[in-house]
């Protein structure tokens, strides 16, 4: 074979090569990454668009919650629910501390007496059971145990006394609701303030309550337990007549209270410091005038007016839990889905 | 002469307006919403009352008692003044059969010991005055009174259009006694009304004990009353039964009230 013979199929070979390159250009060039080799997929037959394949359900938004300032989450027993829990016993038995306000056939458990009152404490507060918790004469431990001063609330309207009212199912029932402050001033130290729960004026006080008259609604608020006097000396020292009638104010100086009588308040204004006050009383074992204290606490009472025929008014101590609890909603700013469906009193 | 049918419509409206839109207005106008300021009443100052001017023009303007309740506020219990302005009257005449009997010099100018006190009521006019609804208050004995425990010498009273407050302290008892006419809630029938009056004896009183005292709530002429008295001790035997608490009851007179505005 000539030299120009083996040059010419060179040059042929090389331009159709060429030819080659451009005209079926490889679809992929790029080079396969390092690792296994790729595992070939079988062809399949074109199908059926399908519909998009169903999206995983969304997580439910969390229900809303109202905390108040120490980061606690709200809650509450509902109304007429008294505490079944026996403390020494660790047992719970119903009708424990006697039977709630049930409804009637005249108000639900759940009718709002004072839907527009505000909350009656400058901080939070826990109302409960004062009898039938820890600290209480029903009860074991101090009035300072930790569960006194936690969520949820509960209803101490009508618990067992032996004082006439007629919202309960016995006839006779406590007459308020027992409040504890924001914590146990007895170990914690510090004061905790009462505030008017309305705009109105103070129409009396007496030696263990402060009473508020609303100017709105002409309801009557009762604060019981509140520090009454700057400084008292020692009860021992009075006999038994002035025990039993005006010594007190021999021993007591000084209005320990935030008003007098007379005096108009706007809701929020401070009306006393929550104390253990019950006043004084004879103590024929020890043949001496002693203090009587209660727990730290205050008790607070609503008194309206209803009408039993539509035409006559007449005056009676009403059920406040609701009320508080929608207070309290109140000043947690809670999310409207809080609030209970409750019927409300329209003033 | 027959009327036009636009004039019969014209007075139609105008009738209506009689009817619905007058008494209303009629009723904002003469029921105003007086605040007077409390007043401290001291019982030194009731001394120098002459008991023989005691009036009773705020009863005079009385009518019969109307008991229409298409027009009335619901809100407001029916009173029935001419009861109230009758008890004022027997009250008055009781307290003066009581000064004539009295032969000392002084007796026409101070009150009998344990008799009513009519002179705070005199005293006090420029607060019941606005007060639509019979004001009662107690006769109160010549004692010391405080505003409160400790507080300044004389009783207060706080007055408002349809509801009133007094109290004081007196030798270790607290004494309150108010009134509304006001009617928050409604039971729902006559027939429902045994339970909302369940402890309430013969006498109309409801006697509770509290705890740190007792209370009277009755209805009077309409309106709801209570008398509260607290003790600062727990052996006091004034709080203990219900002897002191009925002496403030029987001792309750009208002391003033006003009807204006009202059929």
């Amino acid at each position: 074979m000539s030299y120009a013979r083996d040059a010419v199929l060179a040059a042929i070979v090389a331009v159709a090569g060429g030819a080659a390159l451009i005209l079926y250009p490889a679809e992929d060039r790029a080079e396969d990454p390092p690792g296994p080799p790729r595992e070939e997929t079988p062809e399949t037959p074109a199908e059926e668009p399908e519909d998009p394949p169903a999206e995983e359900p969304e997580e439910p938004a969390p229900p809303p919650v109202a905390e108040d300032e120490a980061g606690a989450e709200f809650a509450y027993d509902p109304p007429g629910e008294l505490t079944e829990l026996d403390f020494r016993t660790g047992v719970e038995t119903p009708g424990f501390s006697g039977a709630g306000f049930d409804g009637s056939a005249n108000f639900d458990r759940t009718y709002v007496f004072a839907p527009d009152i505000v909350w009656p404490l400058a901080e939070r507060g826990f109302p409960n059971s004062q009898v039938y918790r820890p600290g209480g004469y029903q009860s074991a431990g101090g009035q300072c145990d930790v569960s006194n001063y936690a969520y949820p609330w509960q209803d101490n309207f009508c618990e067992t006394r032996g004082h006439s009212n007629a919202f309960c199912q016995s006839g006779t029932g406590h007459q308020g609701q027992d409040i504890r402050p924001a914590s146990c001033t007895p170990v914690t130290g510090g004061e905790h303030r009462a505030v008017a729960v309305a705009d109105g004026y103070i129409s009396n006080i007496g030696s263990i309550s402060v009473w508020l008259r609303d100017t709105q609604s002409g309801r009557t608020y009762w604060y019981m337990h509140l520090d009454h006097w700057e400084s008292c000396g020692d009860p021992a020292t009075l006999s038994q007549a002035q025990c039993n009638s005006g010594g007190l104010t021999s021993i007591c100086s000084g209005n320990g209270l935030d008003v007098e009588v007379g005096d108009e308040v706007s809701k929020g204004d401070p009306i006393g410091v929550v104390s253990d006050w019950f006043g004084i009383g004879w103590d024929a074992g020890a043949g001496r005038c002693a203090w009587r204290p209660t727990t730290d606490h205050l008790h607070f009472e609503i008194h309206d007016t209803v009408s039993p025929d539509g035409l006559t008014a007449a005056s009676m101590r009403v059920p406040p839990y609701t009320s508080l609890v929608t207070a309290y909603l109140d000043r947690l700013s809670a999310d409207p889905a809080l609030y209970p469906e409750w019927e409300e009193a329209d003033y | 002469m027959a009327m036009k049918p636009v004039y019969k419509i014209a007075l139609a409206f105008a009738s209506a307006w009689a009817v619905c839109a007058a008494p209303a207005a009629i009723a904002q106008q003469s029921i105003p919403q007086d605040d007077p300021q409390p007043a401290r009443i001291d019982p030194d100052q009731l001394q120098a009352v002459d008991p023989s001017r005691f009036q009773l023009e705020d009863f005079t303007r009385l009518r019969p008692v109307i008991q229409d309740t298409r027009e009335r506020d619901p809100r407001l219990a029916i009173i029935n003044w001419a009861e109230a302005a009758e008890d004022r009257r027997r009250d008055l005449a009781e307290y003066r059969e009581q000064l004539s009997t009295r032969d000392d010099a002084a007796g026409l100018s101070r009150a009998p010991a344990q008799g009513p006190l009519p002179q705070l009521a005199e005293r006090s006019r420029a607060n019941i005055r606005p007060v639509h609804m019979p004001v009662l208050l107690p006769g109160a004995g010549p004692q010391a009174l405080t505003t409160r425990p400790g507080g300044e010498p004389g009783l207060m009273l706080m007055t408002r259009a349809y509801f009133y407050d007094a109290s004081w302290h007196e030798d270790g008892v607290s004494v309150h006694v108010g009134g509304s006419r006001l009617i928050n809630h409604r039971g729902n029938d006559v027939a429902r009304a045994a339970g909302l009056n369940r402890g309430r004896g013969g006498d109309g009183y409801r006697i509770v004990t509290n705890e740190s005292g007792l209370t009277a709530d009755f209805s009077r002429y309409g309106a709801a009353y209570t008398v509260t008295v607290e003790c600062a001790s727990a052996s006091d035997p004034r709080c203990a039964d219900e002897a002191y608490l009925r002496a403030l009851l029987d001792r309750l007179i009208v002391a003033g009230g006003n009807p204006e505005g009202e059929g």
